[in-house]
C-alpha cells in the first residue's frame, strides 16, 4: 500500500537540498545544526508512521529549509507530504531567533468501508518564529534545543471516488490554528541525533500529535567553540 | 550530622525531581502510536447506518422532493489522537468522515457521496463534525447537544448530493454496525440552532 513511487522523490529532494549546502550559517531554530544539515527522520504519529528527509541551509541572515515525507496511517491510508520554509535569522548571542513563513502540502489516499476511495489534499500555510541555540557540553559534543510557534492555515479538499460509478465528488474545508514545534538534538562533530515533536496550541494533554526521531549530518565542520572565536 | 541528613534530603529531592522531569520529557516526545487501537466507547470509528428518517423506517420518501432515501451510511476513521500523560488517557480524536447515500430520484437510482473531517472531545463527551457540508456538536452525557452551524456551505458536495441532509425538519437516526450495540447517533439538521443527541433511543430527545 505504501506509495513507493514517492520514495525516489523524497531522496532526490534531500540530495538537492544537500547540494545547496554552501554558505550555511544557522539552522538551530529548526532543530538542525547551526550551520544546517540534512537528516533522516523516523516519524511516529499518534496514528501511523512515516519516513522523511529534512534539510536546511542558510546564507547570511536568511535560512531555507525543506522536508519530504511518506506517511502510512496504519491500514487505512497512505500519503506523502512536502514543505519548504524561509526564515530570517536574528542572532542574539548564542541564540538564534528566526521569524519566517512556510508552506506544506500533503496528500493521502484512504481505504474506506463505503465502496469508494477518498483522496485528501491539505495545503498548510504557516507564519511564525522559531528560536534555538547550540550549547557546547564537552569536547565537540553539544546540545541544540529549539522551539517554534506558527500560525497555520489549512485548506482541505476531499475527493470521494465511487468504485462502481467511477464518479468523483469534491468537498472542502478550512481551519486555522497555532502549531508548536519543539525538539532537542545532540551533536558530535558532523553527526547529530535527536527528537522533535509537534502539537497544536489548543491540544489537550501533554502528548504530541507527532514525534520525529532524527539522525543527520551537520553541514560545515566548525564546532561551537570555534564559532565563538 | 544534621548537615549530612539535610544534604541527603536535598539529593533525594533533586533525584525525585529529575525522575519526574525525565518522565515528563519522555511523554512530551511520545504520541503513543502503539495504542491507536484502544477501544473507546466515545470513539466514532466504524460505519453508522441510517435506520430511520423522521422516525419513519427506510426507504423514506422525501416529502418535498421527488427523492426516496433507500440507504445512508457514514464511515468515521480516526487519524489523530490527543492524549494526556497516560497513553490510554484519550482527550480528543480527529479523523475523516465519508457519507454514502443510495437514493432514488425521479425513478432512477443514484449513489451520492460526501466527505469531511471531524473531531471528538472526550473530556466533554462532545463531538463536532465538519463533515458532509455541516458542522454539528453531539453530547453523549446529556441527551441533547447543539448544532453549531447547519447551513449550506462550500463544503457541500458541488452537485448538491448532500443537500437533503440539511433540509429543515429532517431527523436522521444512525446505528453503529460494530462496537457498543446501545450506541445510536441522532442527527437532527435544521437551519437554526437545535438539538441533537447520541444515546439509546429512549433518551434521545430531539427538539429545537
Amino acid at each position: 500500500m505504501l506509495n513507493r513511487s514517492v520514495v525516489p522523490h523524497v531522496i532526490l529532494g534531500g540530495l538537492l537540498l544537500t547540494a545547496l549546502a554552501r554558505g550555511v550559517e544557522a539552522q538551530a531554530c529548526f532543530g538542525l545544526a547551526p550551520r544546517g544539515g540534512v537528516a533522516y527522520e523516523n516519524i511516529r504519529y499518534s496514528v501511523g508512521t512515516g519516513h522523511a528527509v529534512n534539510a536546511g541551509v542558510a546564507a547570511g541572515h536568511v535560512a531555507l529549509g525543506g522536508s519530504a515525507r511518506v506517511v502510512r496511517i496504519n491500514d487505512v491510508a497512505d500519503g506523502y507530504e512536502g514543505g519548504i520554509r524561509i526564515a530570517g535569522i536574528i542572532p542574539i548571542s548564542r541564540v538564534q531567533l528566526c521569524p519566517g513563513i512556510g508552506v506544506n502540502y500533503r496528500h493521502d489516499d484512504w481505504v474506506t468501508r463505503q465502496n469508494a476511495t477518498l483522496a485528501t489534499d491539505q495545503l498548510a500555510l504557516r507564519a511564525g518564529a522559531g528560536i534555538g541555540m547550540e550549547q557546547p557540553i564537552y569536547k565537540g559534543f553539544s546540545l541544540i534545543p529549539s522551539v517554534g510557534v506558527h500560525y497555520q492555515f489549512d485548506v482541505y479538499k476531499f475527493d470521494v471516488k465511487s468504485t462502481s460509478a467511477n464518479e468523483i465528488t469534491t468537498t472542502g474545508d478550512t481551519v486555522s490554528r497555532v502549531a508548536i514545534d519543539y525538539g532537542l538534538v545532540a551533536r558530535y562533530r558532523f553527526l547529530y541525533v535527536g527528537v522533535s515533536a509537534a502539537r497544536f496550541s489548543d491540544a489537550q494533554g501533554i502528548r504530541p500529535s507527532v514525534a520525529r526521531y532524527i539522525i543527520g549530518f551537520a553541514f560545515g565542520n566548525s564546532s561551537p567553540k570555534r564559532r565563538e572565536d | 550530622m544534621l548537615q549530612r541528613s539535610r544534604r541527603i534530603m536535598v539529593l533525594m529531592a533533586i533525584a525525585t525531581g529529575a525522575a519526574g522531569l525525565s518522565a515528563c520529557v519522555l511523554q512530551v516526545f511520545d504520541p503513543c502510536p502503539e495504542n491507536d487501537h484502544i477501544e473507546d466507547v466515545g470513539q466514532l470509528d466504524q460505519t453508522w447506518i441510517l435506520s430511520t428518517v423522521n422516525n419513519a423506517p427506510l426507504p423514506y420518501s422525501y416529502p418535498f422532493k421527488s427523492e426516496i432515501i433507500n440507504a445512508v451510511t457514514i464511515d468515521f476513521q480516526t487519524d489523530n489522537f490527543e492524549r494526556g500523560g497516560e497513553c490510554a488517557d484519550t482527550r480528543k480524536t480527529f479523523g475523516r468522515a465519508i457519507m454514502r447515500a443510495v437514493i432514488t430520484k425521479n425513478g432512477s437510482p443514484s449513489l451520492k457521496y460526501a466527505a469531511g473531517r471531524f473531531f471528538r472531545d472526550h473530556g466533554t463527551n462532545s463531538s463536532r463534525l465538519f463533515a458532509l457540508g455541516y458542522q454539528l456538536q453531539l453530547d453523549r452525557n446529556s441527551p441533547t447537544g447543539t448544532i453549531i452551524t447547519a447551513t449550506s456551505s462550500t463544503a457541500i458536495a458541488d452537485d448538491g448530493s448532500a443537500a437533503f441532509l440539511i433540509d429543515p425538519g429532517l431527523t436522521l437516526r444512525f446505528v453503529r454496525t460494530v462496537g457498543p450495540t446501545d450506541l445510536t447517533l441522532f442527527i437532527k439538521l435544521l437551519p437554526q440552532v437545535c438539538t441533537v443527541s447520541v444515546g439509546v433511543p429512549s433518551t434521545g430527545a430531539l427538539s429545537c
